[in-house]
């Protein structure tokens, strides 16, 4: 493990905990939160260096991470899937991309401003998909959870 | 209607309430609503939610109520209590009585972390996000976002509180945060003032509002994510136009 993965782990523990106290979450699901936002970034990173550098890919494998990750915390600690799953996704939404997509709209760069806009939707597009592929998860988890209490 | 009809109807639209200005999916509103219908003893409640206003009614009462949304605020913490007074109303640890005014005292909490909090949590994720943003970091840029992002963060509540009009807010933040990057690059303290400003807007942009809208969009919510989809287009571009204006000017 070299340093840079280091700094990754923790910036991307911190980030997430950083939104979580902006986006007021309960105290006690600050760790979890922050653990569900590294297990997406270290997916993410994971496929971006190793499986082609597309960040489309890699935003739909960390989804479906951090679907997953959220559900078992969500289930631990009896919360809404969407405290954990909101902050910890926050370092893979392109916000940045649309920000940057406006700003060469802005400055009359407008094929810039297209190619941005489209990867922005993708990207969106790739984090809804990967959503929905941990929902079908999420169904099959609560019946083995069932199956098991039985 | 009986007056437990009403006190029903009643606690369902508040809880539909407060979830939706909170910033919950429609679907877990939807959900949360018919399981407390459910849990009453009504079971064909039928909920219509929107971003701007909520509409409960079921077969028994002809007359179908309403609840209009002004402010939308993410804060998972109301979420988080509607849906743990919810499980406890359906394990009967509550009456409808003690849930509605429980969820009263919810809607009118507004329980925050301290500022000085929030502004190290800001402080945090401007200076976290340059690393995960950009290939390698640079510390004397982490600390310069780290103070345009949590200046940013009090010109956007300050002027948000006093004029109520988010576009104009969002607009000024990152204008200042876009001033400060120029200055931090003018005083040779950075390579470059992009980079300064993707960390400072990171705690502003809109990217939740963006991949809601495309979730809501493939769970069948039309009317909701288009809602969103284009609060969302308008927040960024306001926080482009403030970038813009202070990197054209200056």
């Amino acid at each position: 493990m070299n340093s840079s993965l280091w700094l990754q782990l923790v910036a991307s523990f911190l980030s997430c905990w950083g939104f979580g106290v902006c986006l007021n979450v309960p105290k006690n699901a600050f760790i979890a939160t922050g653990l569900t936002g590294m297990a997406g970034w270290m997916g993410y990173l994971a496929y971006y260096c190793h499986a082609g550098h597309s960040a489309v890919g890699a935003s739909l494998v960390a989804t479906i991470i951090i679907g997953i990750v959220a559900l078992v915390f969500a289930h631990r600690l009896q919360m809404p899937v969407t405290i954990f799953t909101i902050p910890a996704l926050m370092p893979l939404v392109p916000g940045e991309i649309a920000l940057e997509a406006l700003r060469a709209l802005i400055a009359g760069r407008i094929l810039q401003a297209q190619v941005l806009f489209v990867h922005m939707l993708m990207i969106a597009g790739a984090i809804a998909v990967g959503f929905m592929i941990a929902e079908i998860f999420a169904q099959y988890y609560s019946k083995v959870v069932h199956w098991r209490k039985k | 209607m009986t007056t437990n009809a009403k006190l029903l109807q009643d606690t369902c639209l508040l809880a539909g309430k407060i979830m939706i200005s909170s910033g919950s999916e429609t679907y877990r509103v939807e959900d949360t609503v018919q399981h407390i219908a459910r849990s009453a003893g009504v079971d064909d409640e039928i909920v219509f939610t929107l971003p701007t206003g909520i509409f409960v009614s079921n077969q028994h009462n002809q007359a179908m109520q309403q609840r209009a949304i002004f402010d939308r605020v993410t804060n998972l913490r109301k979420v988080h209590e509607v849906n743990r007074l919810s499980r406890q109303f359906a394990a009967h640890r509550l009456t409808l009585e003690e849930l509605h005014s429980r969820l009263e005292e919810v809607n009118h909490e507004v329980h925050r972390y301290p500022l000085i909090f929030q502004l190290l949590a800001v402080a945090v994720i401007s200076a976290m996000m340059i690393p995960i943003c950009i290939p390698g970091y640079h510390v004397s840029t982490m600390l310069c976002a780290a103070v345009a992002g949590c200046t940013g963060y009090v010109v956007n509540s300050t002027v948000d509180r006093v004029l109520r009009i988010s576009f104009f807010s969002q607009l000024l933040a990152t204008f200042v945060i876009g001033l400060i990057a120029q200055e931090a690059l003018a005083l040779h303290l950075v390579p470059s003032a992009g980079n300064v400003v993707i960390g400072a807007v990171m705690a502003l942009v809109p990217g939740v509002a963006i991949t809601n809208a495309f979730r809501d969009l493939l769970a069948g919510h039309l009317l909701t994510s288009v809602a969103h989809g284009l609060e969302a287009l308008f927040c960024a571009a306001a926080l482009g136009t403030g970038i813009a204006l202070a990197f054209r000017f200056f």
